[in-house]
């Protein structure tokens, strides 16, 4: 099973030049390689994901070439990194299928290695191979923004790329300090030293780090790149780029947050900048008329949400923002595909015109998007938002419960005009590229089953624990020579 | 201690943020982000520093015995090698941007953008 963490990581990560280099003699022969390795990929990640929540300690680590951490480098999945595993995978293999078959081996190359990205952020024990996947990450997703390289796609990748380039350089002297005070990268044996820093040494770290982080994750006053980069983007990228890659960026951070910075002061920072996030978006979101800009903007509040849910300390609150987490992805990523590939095919992104050629699963598809994204009852959006509320009001928040409220109706508000533009347009458009009807019914499907499932489950919030991440594991080695228990 | 190093990164680190914010040019903006990376690598270089010290590289067995005391930490080295090829090949894909940006606007002057597209 340790294997199967190395390989979903490396397996993409070879196969984006190989598909590159296959997709030299047409589209078809790179499309298919890589909806190959994206499916082994996402039966891989199901594997991994089925094996640690039957496990008894709820994990799995990987370590490489015989150096036992501290010293060498590992790989750590525990029940929140597999549940962010097998989502990413199963959107990644989502977005490649139902991309038309004109885009070339170059997007199917980068799919790939923003896949390896992906997992490898998710998997990562130490905090430089962070910052060196992260990197892949960003660059990937320059290169995939300005894919078309017409006028508005190299405008929003340079945008993306300069503030980047910032950010990751502010993340790479957090690092530095970090390794300075504390002589190490593993992030177990960093966690152990935390505790012993000075205030002042803590503040500029967060700071830096949330910097490096928050642009890649949207936060608010850094996600300016946000707005143009996903709808100048293809649809399938719009919908990973929205769906998991600054989802995965918010996860790195709070993870970090919930190891190094467990003060509650810091906390009670991340939830401002959440309610600030969420609140700005959605009003702006409201007057947008470009349609792929206003689910950009709402990914942004939700990307608010997320963040206020995952820093409250308490299994409530890491319930919500897992339940967020799953519902925007499906949900956001379902909408952009519909959304995007109609505006693709009408030639206009306004909402009084996208919607001309829409064809029956796209209304379908958007209905059931659109209803669990703003959170209609037997939704898992529904449920995320009442157990944030709860979470909330439960750690003695109330007045930022509160402040949610007005923000939710305005979100709700303008993804129902969307909503309504589509179903009332009378086009019969066809969908040239079959996977994406596929990709429509199955997410649909779903986004209607998943709440059947998770009620079911009777809410084992005990299993999913971001703070069950033990430092044990990291400092001495594998899986099964852990013992039980003494998680936080 | 090497504070001369400190001082010339966060100079370094400092002059590139400036740069960044200062500059309308995006082909200066990305000397002003090479500049940064530059002082982040010198920062990180000068944490393992140690004055004196040999370069760690081990060839002769006498040395691998007191290797410790003698040479300094080469984790930051590696680091930096890292670091150095991410930063060129941020570079290159930012060079290649102002090429499609100088084809579709005619200029790689980037408070333009908005203006020419509009």
């Amino acid at each position: 099973m340790e294997k199967f963490l190395v390989l979903v990581f490396v397996l993409p990560l070879i196969a984006g030049f190989v598909s590159y280099i296959a997709g030299l003699k047409g589209n078809h022969l790179s499309k298919i390689f890589t909806a190959i390795v994206l499916l082994t990929n996402l039966v891989l990640s199901y594997k991994i994901f089925k094996y640690v929540m039957a496990s008894a300690d709820n994990r799995i680590i990987a370590v490489f070439s015989g150096w036992m951490p501290p010293l060498g480098i590992n790989f750590y999945a525990d029940s929140i990194a597999v549940i962010f595993l097998l989502f990413a995978n199963l959107l990644a293999f989502a977005s490649l299928f139902s991309a038309k078959l004109s885009y070339s081996n170059r997007f199917h190359g980068l799919i790939l290695l923003l896949t390896a990205a992906l997992n490898g952020l998710i998997l990562s024990g130490d905090i430089f191979n962070i910052f060196v996947f992260f990197e892949i990450l960003c660059l990937v997703s320059f290169a995939l923004v300005a894919y078309y390289r017409k006028a508005e796609s190299i405008e929003a990748s340079v945008k993306y790329f300069v503030l980047g380039s910032i950010a990751s350089a502010m993340l790479l002297i957090g690092i530095a300090l970090i390794y300075a005070k504390t002589g190490t990268l593993n992030l177990a044996q960093i966690a152990d030293m935390a505790p012993q820093w000075s205030g002042l040494f803590k503040a500029v770290v967060f700071g830096l780090l949330l910097v490096g982080f928050g642009v890649e994750a949207g936060i608010f006053p850094m996600n300016a790149w946000l707005f143009d980069a996903h709808p100048a983007a293809p649809y399938p990228v719009s919908a990973l780029l929205s769906g998991i890659v600054i989802e995965v960026a918010l996860y790195l951070f709070l993870r970090i947050k919930s190891l190094f910075f467990v003060d509650p002061l810091f906390s009670l920072v991340l939830l401002l900048l959440g309610l600030v996030t969420f609140a700005v978006s959605e009003l702006v979101g409201f007057y947008q008329r470009d349609v792929k800009r206003l689910l950009a903007y709402s990914s942004a509040g939700q990307i608010g949400l997320m963040l206020m849910a995952f820093s409250l300390p308490t299994k409530i609150g890491m319930f919500a923002g897992l339940l967020l987490f799953i519902n925007h992805l499906l949900a956001k990523g379902l909408l952009f595909i519909s959304v995007g590939s109609m505006s693709d095919r009408s030639g206009d992104r306004d909402i009084d015109r996208f919607s001309e050629s829409a064809s029956f699963v796209d209304k379908v598809a958007v209905l059931a998007g659109g209803l669990s994204l703003l959170g209609v009852p037997p939704s898992i959006g529904f449920m995320g938002k009442v157990l944030l509320f709860i979470a909330l009001v439960k750690a003695g928040f109330l007045a930022f419960a509160l402040c949610l409220i007005p923000f939710v109706v305005l979100e709700a508000l303008y993804v129902m005009r969307l909503v309504g533009r589509t179903l009332a347009s009378s086009g019969d458009g066809r969908i040239e590229c079959p996977g994406q009807v596929v990709v429509q019914w199955v997410f649909t499907f779903i986004i209607i089953v998943l709440p059947i499932i998770v009620s079911r489950m009777s809410i084992q919030t005990d299993k999913l624990n971001l703070n069950g991440f033990n430092k044990q594991d990291y400092l001495y080695g594998m899986a099964s020579q852990l013992l039980k228990g003494d998680r936080l | 201690m090497n504070l001369d190093f400190y001082a010339l990164s966060i100079f370094l680190i400092g002059a590139g943020l400036a740069g960044i914010f200062l500059n309308r040019d995006f082909v200066k903006i990305l000397v002003s982000i090479s500049v940064l990376e530059s002082g982040v690598n010198l920062l990180l270089i000068s944490i393992g520093y140690v004055q004196g010290r040999l370069a760690p590289i081990l060839f002769s067995q006498e040395l691998k015995a007191s290797a410790v005391g003698k040479v300094v930490d080469p984790v930051p080295q590696a680091l930096v090698l890292t670091a150095i090829v991410i930063g060129l090949g941020l570079l290159a894909f930012g060079l290649s941007l102002a090429i499609w940006m100088a084809k579709n606007f005619e200029t790689t002057d980037v408070s333009e953008l908005k203006r020419l597209r509009g």
